[in-house]
């Protein structure tokens, strides 16, 4: 197997040595090579920490500052505007609890997408809330939610890549909407799914925080970071030391954090590249499935690698399962199909109405996946397909 | 050296933090001369202008306002 980086190293337990391809690398992955021997090499190095005085603190310190530099320059920020977490709940949480605890007064309005993650719905449930629509192609149009904002709002979020249905919204477009309806409203993106695979520049989307996540970019999902905005109101969620700014105090995960620096100074373009090339080949494969169509937008225009089809007549846990049943990981793309039976509120947000709201399938690929992989996957995705179909009440 | 006051976000900690704060701000941005200091631990009111005293910084503002210090901090020579 030939990836990204010339290796052709696969682990026991991946794809060929035990005949399971997986195409569900959204929701984990194997770290890239160069990722895997940076944090080998800090559990071995650097173990002290770094808030002491001494000389091996003072070069965790320096490692931890390296790191922060990465993933700043990442975004185009400065390194004193990124805040490390332990993963991208816990960055989602800082990011708007401690957006809406560093405000005045105590009934903050807050306007969310359709799209939001679930820790975002949750957390907005808190407050009060409003949801903004969004169309069939899962795209928010700017007018759309510059209607709901008012001088009331305090707090505006918005999902730049879904985690769902793929789609990559246009946050430049979204926060000029909000600043012409509110200036003073704060705007906070969720790009956890597109750290590392869409560019972001931080200051030309002229937003109040991002939240970022280390998986996307083949780092730990055990490590995640947040930018603020300079001069940023934002209160910590826990208290007791002076790490991070304040703003996270406590232990650093230092080895996971220099993962994720090596990971977001490798070339975001060719991962990105490689990603989207595995997913077009999947799509190609599977367009003419009897009732399969593409969530979202045009291949190119989603999460680089993302792909997620509803099938008709096909539930997609079951699905699901029987594809990893015959060796090919999936996910049902969302954990209120997967967890309670519901259907997707991403898929019902886009229109989409029952049983084609069950009947989502996410299929992501990663660093790892090759060409044969897809070409292996392609034709037990469609057997079980047409297996399942043929047993369907829906048909 | 620039007079813009570099804003440290210590609201929500309590002391020492904000003041560790300050001074790890004004160590990492060397080209900033001014910082203002955000913080709600009420004993900044007392910490922050010894703290000023001991390294030899100017204290040029301190006021607060609906429980919330903002201290303005005109950095001296080394912390």
């Amino acid at each position: 197997m030939r990836s990204m980086d010339g290796t052709t190293s696969r682990s026991p337990g991946e794809n060929a040595d035990s005949r399971e391809i997986c195409l569900d690398h959204a929701a984990g992955s194997r770290l890239a090579p160069t990722v895997a021997a940076a944090l080998h090499d800090a559990l071995d190095t650097a173990w002290a920490s770094p808030s002491g005085v001494h000389h091996p603190a003072a070069m965790v310190a320096d490692r931890l500052e390296a790191a922060r530099g990465q993933v700043a320059s990442l975004i185009g920020a400065a390194p004193d505007e990124v805040v490390f977490t332990s993963n991208a709940t816990e960055t989602r949480n800082l990011m708007v609890r401690g957006t809406v605890r560093g405000l005045p007064g105590s009934d903050h309005a807050t306007v969310i997408t359709a799209l939001e993650h679930p820790t975002i719905r949750a957390l907005s449930a808190e407050m009060t809330t409003e949801t903004c629509p969004v169309g069939p192609d899962a795209l928010v149009d700017p007018d759309v939610l510059a209607a709901r904002v008012d001088s009331s709002t305090a707090v505006v979020c918005v999902h730049h890549g879904q985690h769902e249905v793929g789609t990559v919204q246009d946050v430049p477009a979204l926060a000029r909407a909000v600043r012409s309806a509110n200036p003073e409203a704060r705007i906070l993106v969720d790009a956890v799914e597109t750290t590392g695979l869409c560019p972001i520049d931080v200051a030309a989307w002229d937003v109040d925080a991002v939240a970022l996540g280390g998986r996307a970019l083949d780092a730990p999902p055990w490590v995640g970071a947040l930018w603020i905005r300079p001069g940023s109101r934002l209160r910590p969620l826990v208290v007791g030391g002076a790490q991070e700014f304040g703003k996270r105090p406590g232990a650093e995960n230092v080895p996971a954090i220099i993962a994720m620096g090596v990971a977001a100074a490798t070339d975001l373009e060719a991962r990105a590249t490689h990603r989207r090339r595995m997913a077009a080949r999947l799509w190609d494969g599977l367009r003419d499935v009897p009732g399969a169509a593409l969530t979202g937008q045009h291949m190119d225009d989603r999460i680089p690698g993302h792909v997620h089809v509803t099938l008709d007549g096909i539930e997609g846990e079951s699905f699901t399962v029987a594809l990893a049943g015959m060796g090919v990981l999936a996910s049902p793309g969302s954990t209120c199909a997967e967890d309670a039976g519901k259907a997707s509120p991403a898929l019902e947000a886009i229109g989409l109405r029952e049983p084609r709201t069950h009947s989502g399938v996410l299929f992501t690929c990663g660093w790892s996946t090759t060409a044969d992989d897809i070409d292996a996957a392609v034709p037990i995705i469609r057997r079980t397909a047409d297996t399942l179909r043929r047993m369907s009440p829906f048909r | 050296m620039t007079d813009v006051p570099r804003t440290v976000d210590a609201l929500g900690t309590h002391c020492p933090v904000p003041l560790q704060l300050l001074g790890a701000a004004m160590r990492r941005r060397p080209d900033s001369d001014v910082f203002a200091l955000l913080a709600d631990d009420p004993l900044i009111a007392v910490d922050l202008p010894a703290w000023c005293h001991r390294h030899g910084h100017q204290l040029v503002d301190l006021h607060e306002r609906d429980g919330e210090w903002q201290g303005t901090v005109r950095r001296a020579g080394g912390i």
